[in-house]
């Protein structure tokens, strides 16, 4: 897939994840706003990953043949919180379900979470 | 004054305009059941407060003046956010702290993940156990919008959803 994963998910551990998964992975430069994130991501076809979802979810409606969403949200629970393998696991899942290309597709990764013994 | 209460509102109680509202009248109150008293209601240098006096005590805002405790976290105006930021960067201090929970890493580790100072990473661990009421209540919104906007579902999820 091609990603630009948001700096506030882009610890150099789920970069290099990503990257030995085989995905084409980019992060945003630091402190620019989730709009120019956005319009970057549409212009260079690439699905957003971000733990933003209020802010990407607005701006994913606002244009709905965008590049895709893949949102994390956080968790009060800390077994729940999604760990950089768990990302990088979630995000193996969708492109096993849905293919390389999300046009249009907003989704919560979270859900797409494999089990432990998977 | 719509503006001005709307400002004093976002400064100092987390944008509830209706605090801000509460406060105010509770600090005239106070102005007003000293002055029924017979007392004067005046403002005096720290060093030349007299021997017997009676303080206004303005909850929320006299820590917010005292306190620039924060040098690595900033506000930043959003829809209905109200939880402190890293300076500098779109990321959320309970979202670098998460991620140091959640894969378990030490301070040095996370600023070293997110290439970040670590007094940024222990300033932010400090700040959501200050705020952790704020961060659970905006981190379960987050959730309810992702849900909500979520257009397309694992087999296993949309198998198991109710069907009408």
């Amino acid at each position: 897939m091609r990603l630009l994963v948001d700096e506030a998910l882009a610890s150099d551990e789920l970069m290099a994840r990503l990257r030995t998964a085989g995905h084409h992975v980019e992060t945003t430069e630091k402190g620019v706003l989730d709009a120019a994130v956005w319009r970057y991501a549409q212009e260079t076809e690439l699905t957003v990953l971000t733990g933003n979802a209020g802010d990407f979810m607005a701006e994913a409606q606002r244009t709905p043949d965008h590049h895709g969403l893949l949102v994390v949200y956080g968790e009060r629970d800390p077994v729940k919180r999604m760990r950089a393998a768990d990302i990088a696991g979630a995000v193996e899942h969708v492109r096993e379900v849905c293919g390389e290309v999300l046009r249009g597709a907003r989704l919560a990764l979270n859900e797409w979470r494999h089990p432990p013994d998977a | 004054m719509g503006t001005r209460v709307k400002q004093t509102a976002d400064r100092f109680f987390r944008g509830a305009v209706s605090d801000a509202v509460a406060a105010a009248f509770s600090a005239f109150t106070w102005m007003l059941d000293q002055k029924r008293q017979g007392r004067r209601v005046i403002a005096v240098e720290p060093d030349a407060v007299p021997e017997r006096y009676s303080e206004a005590v303005l909850p929320g805002i006299d820590e917010a003046l005292s306190s620039n405790r924060w040098t690595w976290l900033v506000e930043r105006p959003h829809a209905w956010q109200r939880q402190l930021w890293i300076k500098g960067r779109r990321m959320r201090a309970s979202e670098l702290v998460g991620h140091m929970n959640g894969n378990g890493w030490s301070a040095d580790e996370t600023a070293r993940q997110f290439d970040l100072p670590v007094e940024a990473v222990l300033e932010a661990q400090r700040y959501v156990e200050t705020d952790r009421e704020l961060i659970d209540a905006e981190t379960i919104e987050e959730q309810r919008i992702a849900f909500t906007m979520a257009t397309a579902h694992p087999p296993e999820v949309a198998s198991a959803a109710p069907r009408r």
